[in-house]
């Protein structure tokens, strides 16, 4: 049982509404587990259930194996939180990092040493006397967690604790979090919004969405394959395109698209799917000779619609004979090729870069309101009620 | 329609509350007319134990009936602040009993005359277990210095009212210029409440009469150990302030005021007074014609 | 005339003995009720102000009709209380220092608990449970509190300690205005206003002016300070 924090069957519920509904999860002791999700998914209700300071609905919790129940106040002492806000104690930033130790009645001395040391490792030792509500955003998160790691905690929760910072803030931050994380054998529960971010810290990433948990997994291969609609939108994948599997063999397959044109993909899946191909996965090419060869699978011929300079990377809309594309291509790509709307080249993709989920008939997050509202209309004019309000 | 009707009830209750405080305004102005009659205020200076005996609740209903002329508010506080209130021209008329001060008042020029108009007497009230040995005397001089010699303690007002400067005038008589020590408790208080800490407390007290048989019923520690001596007589006066200091003074509402008090009506009504609660009465009318 | 009350104010200082017994007793039994008010309604008020109980809003609707209590109804209270023929007679508190303190105590605790429940209140409750993420105790966690609200607490006690010091109705009812005893310096003053001594009973207000003026200077640099740590 290598199992540090366990829930079964845990729920909370906020004003009548379902906040969490986790059937299971085990986090490993040891490992850096993120969270992601939308907001309302819950992640953050779960970091204060397994943190100990909201007690859930219904459900059972345990600690290294053994259930939590009165001795919840001696399990919280092995857990320190550092979440969206710093929330720092009035007086000045030593005595913040201090304050976890002195929760833990530690003697005097030994609570100096090791807050100076933990200042020390943050860089935070020049600020020491500082009024800890007199710091910029990112040295008052930065004093959050060093007050978290303070008391060298086994389980640590961090909730989008980069959330309110500005990026260069950000970037420093997520730089020390990383420092800190592989240091010790600290369990992280770590919430955030950023895939980046929990793809470099993150051991195992879970997707939540209305209070559960949809899929979790190791970091990589949840990132490349996602196992439902939804986890596929939430984590960045553009393309989504209906089709139906053909022909499937051991580590092959050929997808037949429902707006035409065929797809190669070493994923194993049979009938109705919804093919997933990230936009940084797709390269555009000179439309090829006759005859050339190239040992891409996937190649199609495109014409460009709209180039948008994003940042890092330029967006570029493909028209596929039927079906749209979307593909993310660095500066030199463009002015290498000279894109411009109008243009017919090859789009290409990798076998592998191709992931195939059930198509369920899973509601689209960025639309349910417009979707809805058009049932609705149908409706009304279906049964000849449409009137004026008055 | 929910918003017509809710902009009606804000109205109405804006109106409510401009009716409310024009009402509240009128309570408050003074100079109102009755009955198509000009009244004005007539402050009367009096002192505490006078309103604790309850005499100007007999005594004011009349004085306004038969001047109807006249709403009379009473200012009761001590002897000392009633006199000085009329210095200041802040009372219209001081009734007080204090005469040697009454007579400087006036003498100073601050009144424009003073007429007697009734006495009571002092009486010496002690606790029921009488440490001292001094109940049923007559003799209220030798009273005070079997009190002093046995150091019993005596509670006194100590708030230069007309009972203080009696009381004061006592202990002078019994060979104390000025009493002190733990047993001579100054409290710096009216009457009633000298008679409560004296009963709470176990000690002596010189009261006036009307006060301590209006309160009687509540001080069962304390019992009359001394009465009828002539050393305790208690003579009240009356003095409008001088027009002349004080011209903003209502001085003819004073003068009326006096006058009626040592008019026969006003003199009847104060020796009836407290007869039927009491079973005799509480002041004694005296104003020489 | 003001002007006047200061010069004599300064001189009863400098030469009247009894003024400053009247003064330091003021301050002793004001201050004394106001150290009793902190140790019973600031545990209460963390209490109250930290949990959500369902008749938390009739507790803290008696609390704030408390802050409105007539002195002399709570001084009448305390009489009845500690008169010879009251329940607690025999203990013979009545016209005693205690007994003044008893009663500026109920007249402070509302004050005292009443800022406190909204002080803590108003900490939020993220803050809290910041507290308890890293480790602290229901008793910890009420501690965190305090320390948070202490600007709150230190309003409170100047409130407490102004709405007492300030009080003549209960104290002298239950205190009696002993000369040399239980005498304080708004009852000082009520008598020497009784005895028409205006100037004097100025002068003595002047006094009791500066000592809550000076009294909330101390308590606002306390404020201060609590504020920028």
């Amino acid at each position: 049982m290598n199992a540090i924090l366990e829930v079964q069957r845990v729920k909370r519920r906020y004003n009548g509404g379902m906040a969490l509904a986790v059937e299971h999860l085990a986090v490993r002791r040891g490992e850096t587990l993120c969270l992601m999700g939308p907001n309302g998914a819950g992640k953050s209700t779960l970091v204060r259930v397994l943190n100990l300071v909201e007690e859930p609905d219904e459900g059972r919790i345990s600690f290294k194996g053994s259930a939590v129940g009165a001795r919840a106040g001696n399990v919280r002492r092995s857990m320190a939180g550092v979440f969206q806000r710093p929330y720092l104690f009035r007086g000045s930033v030593a005595d913040n990092v201090a304050y976890g130790l002195r929760l833990r009645r530690l003697d005097r001395r030994e609570v100096e040493r090791r807050a100076a040391g933990t200042m020390e490792l943050l860089g935070l030792t020049a600020l020491a006397d500082h009024d800890a509500r007199r710091l910029s955003g990112g040295e008052a998160q930065r004093v959050a967690l060093a007050r978290a790691i303070a008391v060298r905690p086994e389980v640590l929760f961090l909730d989008e604790p980069a959330a309110n910072l500005d990026p260069h803030a950000r970037v420093s931050f997520h730089a020390d979090l990383r420092r800190v994380a592989s240091r010790d054998d600290t369990t992280v529960i770590y919430v955030t919004h950023s895939i980046e971010e929990a793809l470099a810290t993150g051991d195992r990433i879970a997707i939540m969405r209305g209070g559960a948990i949809r899929q979790l997994g190791d970091a990589a291969d949840v990132f490349h394959h996602p196992a439902d609609r939804f986890c596929a939108r939430f984590l960045g994948c553009e393309n989504l395109l209906p089709g139906r599997v053909r022909e499937s063999a051991a580590g092959a397959a050929m997808v037949e698209l429902d707006r035409g044109g065929r797809l190669y993909t070493t994923a194993g899946r049979q009938g109705r799917v919804l093919a997933c191909i990230r936009s940084e996965e797709v390269t555009l090419h000179h439309p090829s000779l006759p005859g050339e060869l190239s040992r891409t699978a996937n190649r199609l011929a495109a014409v460009v619609r709209q180039v948008v300079a994003t940042g890092p990377l330029h967006e570029v809309l493909l028209d596929c004979a039927g079906f749209e594309l979307k593909a993310r291509v660095a500066r030199p790509v463009i002015l290498d090729l000279g894109l411009e709307p109008g243009q017919a080249l090859e789009a290409r993709f990798d076998e592998s870069a191709v992931h195939l989920v059930a198509d369920d008939e899973w509601q689209e997050p960025e639309a349910p309101g417009r979707c809805s509202r058009g049932v609705l209309l149908g409706e009304a004019f279906a049964g000849g009620e449409v009137r004026s309000r008055d | 329609m929910e918003r017509v009707r809710t902009g009606r009830s804000g109205n109405v209750s804006l109106a409510g509350l401009l009716v409310l405080l024009s009402l509240l305004l009128a309570a408050c102005g003074g100079g109102t007319e009755t009955a198509g009659v000009e009244v004005s205020d007539l402050i009367v200076a009096s002192t505490t134990s006078t309103q604790d005996s309850g005499l100007f609740d007999e005594l004011l209903p009349a004085f306004e009936a038969a001047n109807p002329g006249y709403r009379v508010k009473v200012n009761a506080v001590g002897t000392g602040e009633a006199l000085k209130l009329g210095e200041k021209c802040d009372v219209d008329v001081v009734l007080v009993h204090a005469p040697d001060s009454e007579k400087k008042f006036v003498a100073d020029g601050f009144g424009s005359e003073r007429r007697e108009v009734m006495y009571n007497d002092f009486v010496l009230v002690g606790p029921v277990e009488d440490p001292a040995g001094v109940a049923g005397g007559a003799d209220a001089v030798a009273a005070f210095t079997r009190i002093a010699a046995d150091q019993a303690p005596f509670v006194t007002r100590g708030d230069d009212s007309g009972t203080h400067k009696a009381e004061l005038k006592l202990w002078k008589k019994a060979g104390l210029e000025s009493p002190a020590g733990d047993w001579y408790r100054n409290v710096g208080q009216g009457m009633g409440a000298t008679l409560t800490i004296a009963n709470e407390t176990g000690g002596y007290v010189l009261a006036d009469r009307g006060t301590w048989l209006s309160m009687k019923e509540n001080l069962p520690g304390l019992m009359i150990m001394v009465e009828g001596d002539a050393a305790l007589f208690n003579q009240y006066g009356v003095i409008p302030v001088s027009p002349a200091k004080c011209p903003e003074a209502n001085s003819e509402g004073a003068v009326a005021f006096m006058e009626w008090l040592v008019s026969d009506e006003g003199q009847e009504l104060i020796a009836g007074y407290g007869v039927d609660r009491y079973g005799q009465a509480l002041f004694v009318p005296n104003a020489a014609g | 005339m003001i002007g006047e009350s200061i010069r004599q104010a300064v001189e009863l200082l400098l030469t009247d003995g009894e003024v400053w017994s009247i003064i330091l007793r003021s301050l002793q039994v004001s201050g004394l009720a106001v150290l009793f008010g902190c140790l019973l309604g600031i545990p209460l008020g963390v209490l109250v102000g930290i949990h959500r109980f369902r008749a938390r809003g009739a507790v803290v609707a008696v609390i704030n009709t408390g802050m409105a209590l007539p002195p002399v109804v709570v001084g009448l209270f305390i009489f009845m209380l500690l008169s010879r023929s009251g329940p607690f007679g025999s203990l013979h508190l009545l016209y005693t220092k205690q007994a003044m303190v008893a009663a500026q105590l109920v007249l402070a605790l509302p004050l005292i608990l009443g800022i406190t429940v909204s002080g803590i209140g108003a900490i939020p409750r993220e803050v809290l449970d910041q507290a308890r993420s890293l480790g602290a105790s229901r008793w910890q966690t009420a501690m965190a509190a305090l320390g948070e609200a202490r600007p709150m607490l230190i309003v409170a006690v100047i409130a407490g300690f102004g709405r007492i010091i300030a009080e003549v109705g209960a104290v002298m009812i239950v205190g009696g205005n002993f000369h040399g005893d239980t005498q304080v310096m708004t009852t000082a003053i009520m008598e020497e206003v009784r005895k028409g001594n205006f100037s004097l009973a100025l002068a003595l207000g002047v006094i009791l002016l500066t000592i809550a003026f000076s009294a909330n200077g101390v308590m606002a640099r306390l404020e201060q300070r609590a504020m920028a740590s």
